[in-house]
């Protein structure tokens, strides 16, 4: 988790917040349709309604299990060097893109439209060489005459065939995540290996408001048994499916997400938890579910606090996604305000690189102009020293005072500006003249430019060919043995 | 000064209270004392009443849990004249089954159609989640609805959508069919023989009296 720089609850707000989320389990309780899961609760002091499938949760049974949570996990790369350590102290906030997005922009001809398989090869590509961006989330895809129902497993091995960064991807259902397993292990080489470094996290969802269906309980229990890190996100909508007042709002996703920690640690502890704290606000002209109002971005920081002061949790936080239709100012002006405020609270991450209306589409420009927030992200959030050398009191002195003196030639200088000042790739700072010179590229343009140029240039690591030839015929056993899902 | 009608008008429309509801109730039933018929009340009190929220939500100018609530003014009107309703064969400007399809247990999108629907004068039968396309037939059929209202959250369940209407047009029903939900289209309504689709609440209110050609 970063530092965090702002706290937008009082120390007894955050407590009030923490002891209603026990409270509503306890006392309201969760749905939960899963008849072993229900079981096991039972077995450990919780009220079960068999007719209603309500769980009432003593607090102590959720305090208990949230205890178990592990306090530091890896989020696995192809190589170790790809890792990611999640730790209470860690310093880099990782960005990415969410996940299961329809529609993507093309970056070569600009159209809008149905995502395809060279899209999700050309978007692994793309996320694999960006510095800043350091998880891949991303769409699925289908044609005519390919199996709908297995889309989620075909996509997740065109992406370990292209990055070697660590992945979100959310499968459909048991048998999805089974055969996403297989892809695991057969590129890592044995299940052991996989569970020490898990090479995918799997995003899976409740059902608000608060409720647990059989389905995304079976895929939770499931990744506790391989280590898969569970990236829990309730997203209730604020005012229709959870109180239309931001704490309220709040407290449904916590209490929700805490029914989630339960469930896993029951069955496995030290499964490894993250809790997306994904909530949406409703349009309440349209009805449509935003993820990204100025109430979301009240709604980050204070969620992010209460996870992490009140509960310990490592918090995946909305961060550059946008509701905006196409990549214009308000979809930059969401992507900044939500990011900035969700960044300085503390979150383990930020998703919504490249996303566009509500989440929909994939847009490559955004996910290099996002990978640019997120580099500035990374530089807000460094920590600032305060001593004799950064306030510079020698070479104040050793340059002087006054006309003809400056400091472009100091060592001071020479030492210091690389890392002081961040690097923008994307940004001009070109005078109007020397900007019509240059053919009047807005940021848009230049990212266009980008993309391509990393499409024609990189190269991902490629994977040996006998693991390639694996997960090829995983890949085809999905596709013919999947035949329906039910999925959250 | 108001008269009666204009009274229950007005309370429909800008009612924000509980004490609304009781209020509208005894305008309905004084506007019956003093002689007036019950066509009347309806469309010149409670649904005039109705219209007028939902012009100005149509406008921009009022929002859902506003039109929401004066329907729930008009129904408590509504109920006064309940008996003199059915015994004058007064009926819905529509009637509509409402369900979110097989596979799928995504429910607030379905339900906010449903409740728009209700809000301007469909009678209106949500069915749930998950609900199978035989569910779906024995709905319309039971309930002799003229509009069968689909949602999907997902791109997976979306087939259930053809499938139901497919076993609609199977058994020979004579219903408008209306879909809606993050992944589908107007594209997709077309390739699926779907009477039309939307991409929100009203644009499905809108879309479902123009299929009914009501309103």
């Amino acid at each position: 988790m970063a530092k965090p720089m702002i706290r937008l609850l009082s120390d007894e707000e955050v407590r009030r917040m923490r002891a209603a989320v026990l409270g509503v389990l306890e006392e309201y309780g969760v749905e939960i349709i899963h008849d072993e899961a229900q079981a096991m609760l039972e077995s450990h002091g919780a009220k079960v309604d068999k007719q209603t499938n309500i769980v009432r949760i003593p607090a102590a049974l959720s305090e208990q299990c949230n205890r178990r949570l592990p306090k530091e996990f890896v989020l696995g790369g192809r190589n170790v060097e790809d890792d990611m350590v999640l730790a209470p102290d860690c310093e880099r906030c990782y960005g990415r893109p969410a996940s299961g997005e329809e529609y993507f922009v093309d970056p070569r001809t600009l159209e809008h439209r149905k995502i395809n398989r060279e899209d999700v090869k050309d978007w692994a590509i793309l996320l694999d060489a960006l510095e800043n961006i350091d998880i891949l989330g991303g769409g699925v895809y289908n044609e005519p005459g390919l199996n709908l129902n297995a889309r989620d497993v075909r996509s997740l091995a065109i992406s370990l065939e292209n990055t070697s960064k660590h992945i979100f991807c959310q499968p459909y259902g048991k048998l999805n995540q089974k055969y996403m397993i297989e892809l695991g292990i057969a590129e890592r080489g044995s299940a052991e290996e996989f569970k020490k470094r898990p090479r995918f996290s799997n995003i899976i969802s409740s059902v608000p408001p608060l409720q647990w269906h059989k389905n995304s309980v079976d895929l939770i229990i499931q990744c506790g048994k391989y280590g898969i890190p569970v990236k829990d996100c309730p997203m209730p909508i604020c005012g229709a499916a959870a109180p239309v007042t931001l704490p309220g709002c709040a407290l449904m996703t916590m209490a929700e997400h805490m029914a989630c920690v339960v469930i896993t640690q029951l069955f496995n502890p030290n499964t490894p938890v993250i809790f997306g704290e994904v909530t949406t606000c409703m349009d309440m002209k349209s009805g449509t579910a935003l993820l990204n109002s100025i109430e979301n971005a009240i709604l980050s920081p204070m969620m992010i606090q209460v996870g992490r002061e009140g509960f310990g949790w490592h918090v995946d936080a909305v961060g550059p996604l946008s509701d905006s239709a196409i990549c214009d100012g308000q979809a930059m002006i969401e992507a900044c305000f939500n990011t900035i405020l969700a960044s300085l609270a503390g979150p383990c991450g930020m998703m919504g690189a490249g996303n566009l209306e509500t989440g929909n589409i994939l847009d490559p420009m955004k996910l290099v102009i996002d990978d640019e927030i997120f580099g500035m992200v990374h530089r807000m959030l460094r920590e600032v020293k305060v001593d004799d050398d950064t306030l510079g009191l020698d070479v104040i002195e050793r340059v002087g005072i006054g006309s003809r003196k400056n400091y472009l030639v100091d060592e001071h200088t020479r030492k210091h500006f690389k890392t002081e000042f961040h690097k923008q790739k994307l940004f001009t700072h070109l005078s109007r003249a020397l900007w019509d010179q240059g053919g009047r590229k807005d940021i848009y343009q230049r990212a266009q430019e980008r993309v391509l140029q990393i499409l024609e240039e990189h190269k991902p690591m490629t994977l040996d060919g006998a693991i390639l030839k694996e997960i090829r015929a995983i890949s085809e056993r999905a596709e013919a043995k999947i035949k329906e899902t039910t999925t959250v | 000064m108001l008269s009666i009608l204009e009274a229950i008008s007005e309370a429909v429309a800008v009612g924000d209270s509980v004490e609304s509801v009781e209020h509208v109730k005894k305008l309905t039933q004084k506007a019956l004392d003093d002689g007036y018929e019950v066509r009347d009340i309806l469309d010149n009190g409670l649904i005039d009443g109705m219209n007028t929220i939902g012009k100005r939500w149509v406008n921009g100018d009022a929002y859902i849990p506003e039109v929401i609530f004066s329907a729930k003014i008009m129904n408590a009107g509504m109920e006064v004249i309940h008996n003199l309703i059915v015994k004058s064969d007064i009926k819905p400007i529509g009637k509509a089954v409402v369900g979110t399809v097989k596979g799928d247990v995504h429910d607030i999108g379905k339900t906010l159609v449903g409740m728009m629907l209700q809000a301007f004068g469909f009678e209106v039968y949500d069915l749930g989640v998950d609900i199978a396309p035989e569910v779906f037939v024995e709905a319309v059929k039971a309930h002799e609805v003229d509009l069968l209202c689909m949602s999907a959250l997902l791109t997976t369940t979306m087939p259930q959508m053809a499938n139901t209407i497919e076993a609609v047009k199977k058994e020979g029903l004579v219903v408008k069919t209306l879909i809606g939900g993050a992944p589908a289209n107007q594209e997709y309504a077309n390739s699926i023989g779907a009477d039309g689709y939307a991409p929100d609440a009203m644009s499905a209110v809108d879309k479902a009296k123009q299929l009914l050609r009501v309103g």
